[in-house]
């Protein structure tokens, strides 16, 4: 009779699943902040939808197997519920998830993977600690710059 | 007898005025050795009325949380009347798309205007390399990643230049002119009321941006060059 919502259930565990969500969607958030189009960015709905069916046939997979699935995924368009320029929502395959989603904010979206793909693509330790820390949490890998100059903002 | 304390009185000023300049050129060779340290690729050269850094640039930049690491070849001529003359700095390594660099390579760091406010309160080339180049690199490596400008940035030609009068020293374009017309004639009485209609004496208003032009023969050049393509628009009118 009345609408009800269920209680959302504390986990004290996260899956590599969650946790690797969980990181995709703070670099989303990050990035479109940054580059000035929040409103722009992938819905979290899209995001969960994309990455967990890019593993939805694999098992013991690590955080990072599973955002490099997802990237390969994307960029290769080989995830399941990416048909026909479409992006279909997996609980029903009627819906198209980017129905409304315009031709800038795709290639906006597509620019944000190929930035989560060169963080991911780091391959010496330094940098990428580096790169977490201003890609994902400034609380983090702090001392891997040393000596910093903090600067007074300018416009040219 | 008179005549002899007067010859006496100004070659004691001239020699006043050649201790502040030697003072001054302590405090800038002081600085660039600064600068210099832990550069190891860049060199320093030294020629008749400037210095020029030229090499690899090594930096960590901060702003707001967000680090950059890296280095740039870069080329810095510091006048070595500095403040009195402002440097020119080019960059050499940028992505291909960010304005604000011309074909030669040299730096639009900032408007005229704003760049002689500062040097004015700032005769710091070190806190002038903060303000403005340290600040235009960490730009570059924003915009590489981002494709934007962290800071935004101002209009190509006179409206940027013009935006710094308007905006950041909220002068109206009738003020501007009153402005542009003090320091032209040289005109400055600090007693009187600022044209910005503040209802302050200028000295306690605009006149710590106005005096130190009218003072600088060549800051006050730079001005009315300036003044000419804002008010022409770019020599178009």
């Amino acid at each position: 009779m009345y609408a009800s919502i269920e209680e959302i259930p504390t986990y004290f565990y996260k899956s590599s699943l969650q946790r690797a969500i969980q990181f995709i969607k703070r670099h989303r958030d990050i990035y479109f902040d940054r580059i000035k189009s929040i409103k722009d960015k992938p819905s979290s709905i899209l995001l969960s939808s994309l990455v967990a069916d890019c593993v939805k046939d694999e098992i013991m997979l690590s955080v990072t197997e599973i955002i490099n699935k997802f990237i390969f995924g994307f960029q290769s368009k080989s995830i399941s519920i990416m048909q026909d320029g479409k992006i279909l929502n997996p609980v029903d395959l009627r819906e198209n998830l980017i129905e409304y989603y315009s031709e800038k904010r795709l290639s906006l979206i597509l620019n944000w993977i190929n930035s989560l793909n060169q963080l991911m693509n780091i391959s010496e330790e330094f940098r990428f600690k580096q790169n977490i820390n201003t890609d994902i949490n400034e609380r983090v890998y702090n001392d891997y710059f040393k000596g910093t100059t903090i600067i007074e903002p300018t416009n040219p | 007898m008179k005549e002899y304390i007067t010859t006496i009185l100004k070659e004691l000023q001239l020699l006043n005025q050649q201790i502040l300049r030697c003072f001054k050129m302590y405090e800038l060779i002081n600085d660039i050795n600064t600068i210099m340290k832990n550069q190891e690729q860049l060199k320093l050269y030294d020629f008749a009325g400037e210095y020029v850094l030229s090499g690899k640039y090594f930096y960590t930049l901060e702003f707001n949380g967000y680090c950059v690491e890296g280095n740039k070849n870069i080329k810095f001529i510091i006048p070595k009347n500095f403040p009195n003359r402002i440097p020119t700095f080019f960059v050499y390594d940028y992505p291909k798309d960010i304005e604000h660099i011309y074909s030669d390579h040299s730096v639009c760091l900032a408007t005229l205007g704003e760049i002689i406010s500062y040097v004015n309160n700032n005769s710091s080339i070190l806190k002038f390399c903060n303000k403005f180049i340290n600040s235009f690199i960490f730009t570059i490596e924003w915009f590489d990643k981002y494709n934007n400008y962290p800071f935004g940035d101002r209009d190509h030609g006179y409206k940027g230049l013009k935006d710094y009068y308007l905006d950041d020293l909220n002068l109206t374009m009738d003020q501007y002119k009153m402005m542009v017309s003090i320091i032209y004639n040289s005109s400055y009485r600090g007693h009187n009321l600022c044209f910005c209609s503040s209802g302050k004496k200028i000295r306690n208003c605009h006149g710590s941006f106005v005096l130190p032009i009218i003072k600088n023969k060549h800051l006050k050049n730079i001005f009315l060059n300036e003044a000419w393509m804002i008010l022409s628009k770019d020599g178009k009118e």
